[in-house]
């Protein structure tokens, strides 16, 4: 299923339970409260009940993660008195709730799936501590990335750097991606005659390369 | 600031070598994490090496790594080149930021 599918179905299942507390809500309330001694007493946990029915969003407009947060209350949260309540098709609010969670879930994984195309690692709990441990990992990453700096070829240190600064500006440390080159904006050369090809091939040589500051140049 | 590659090459054969680099060809540092930038050329060059002869060619570059240091030293050159338009250094550093 596609995540357009599972949305639609995420969407359709979570309009069961929007309806079952619309129709139901304030009436199962007050059986709780009649029937459950600890919530005779208790003013917090009726009023953030009574928050969890006001702030539930309706099915067109609710985002994934809203839908997701009221399925859990009904699992695990202020709404589980209610999991056992029918809503059709031999379905409880437990049972819906469980299958959006899962599906959920499902997103998720397909979205950081379309995410790690343009890894070359998986995505992982950014708990490198400092720049010296991104690179080691990075050295360990691109691995498979030329650097020769005998023959003044390489390609390897271009993708960890760049990647480096990347992760740097997106202030995220919650999740670090090595990034293939087309993430990077590079293509590779595809020319037999590029000075890259011609040293490869030991057509030519380069003895060595030096970057300068030139004053003579126009911006 | 503008920046140059000085690209020292020697061709040993008896037959003169055409050779290209390409705009957007990526020249890097020798070492992950110097903090310095990596350059790419600012456009196509194409040049003639003599037989048996030794050349210093100077390509124009600019820089890529809007973070980091300026450029300096040693550098490697790469078989990636920028596949975005550019045609400043302000340009490229805001394909760069964009990936």
């Amino acid at each position: 299923m596609n995540n357009i599918d599972i949305n639609t179905t995420v969407r359709k299942l979570y309009s069961r339970i929007f309806n079952w507390y619309q129709e139901n809500g304030s009436a199962a309330l007050e059986k709780v409260i009649q029937s459950v001694q600890s919530w005779k007493d208790g003013n917090e946990i009726i009023a953030e009940y009574k928050y969890a029915l006001e702030e539930m969003p309706r099915p067109e407009n609710a985002t994934l993660e809203e839908i997701y947060l009221v399925a859990d209350k009904v699992i695990v949260g202020i709404l589980e008195r209610n999991y056992s309540e029918n809503v059709g098709d031999d379905l409880v609010l437990g049972n819906v709730a469980r299958i959006i969670t899962e599906l959920y879930k499902e997103i998720k994984k397909q979205e950081t799936a379309e995410q790690l195309k343009d890894s070359f690692y998986t995505v992982m709990d950014y708990d490198i501590q400092d720049d010296f441990e991104y690179f080691e990992k990075a050295e360990e990453v691109y691995k498979s990335v030329l650097l020769d700096n005998d023959k003044n070829i390489g390609g390897r240190v271009a993708l960890a750097d760049t990647n480096w600064e990347l992760q740097k500006l997106s202030n995220d440390n919650s999740q670090l991606f090595f990034r293939k080159p087309v993430a990077l904006n590079f293509e590779e050369v595809d020319e037999a005659n590029n000075l890259y090809q011609l040293a490869i091939d030991g057509k030519i040589s380069i003895t060595n390369i030096t970057v300068k500051t030139w004053p003579g140049l126009q911006k | 600031m503008a920046w140059t590659t000085e690209i020292t090459i020697k061709n040993t054969s008896h037959s003169k070598v055409r050779c290209k680099v390409k705009k957007g060809q990526v020249f890097e540092n020798k070492k992950v994490g110097t903090g310095l930038q990596n350059v790419a050329a600012a456009k196509d060059y194409i040049f003639d090496l003599q037989p048996n002869s030794t050349q210093v060619v100077q390509i124009e570059v600019l820089c890529i790594n809007q973070k980091l240091k300026s450029p300096e030293g040693l550098l490697n050159i790469t078989n990636y080149v920028v596949n975005k338009e550019f045609h400043t250094q302000e340009d490229l550093w805001s394909v760069m930021n964009k990936v």
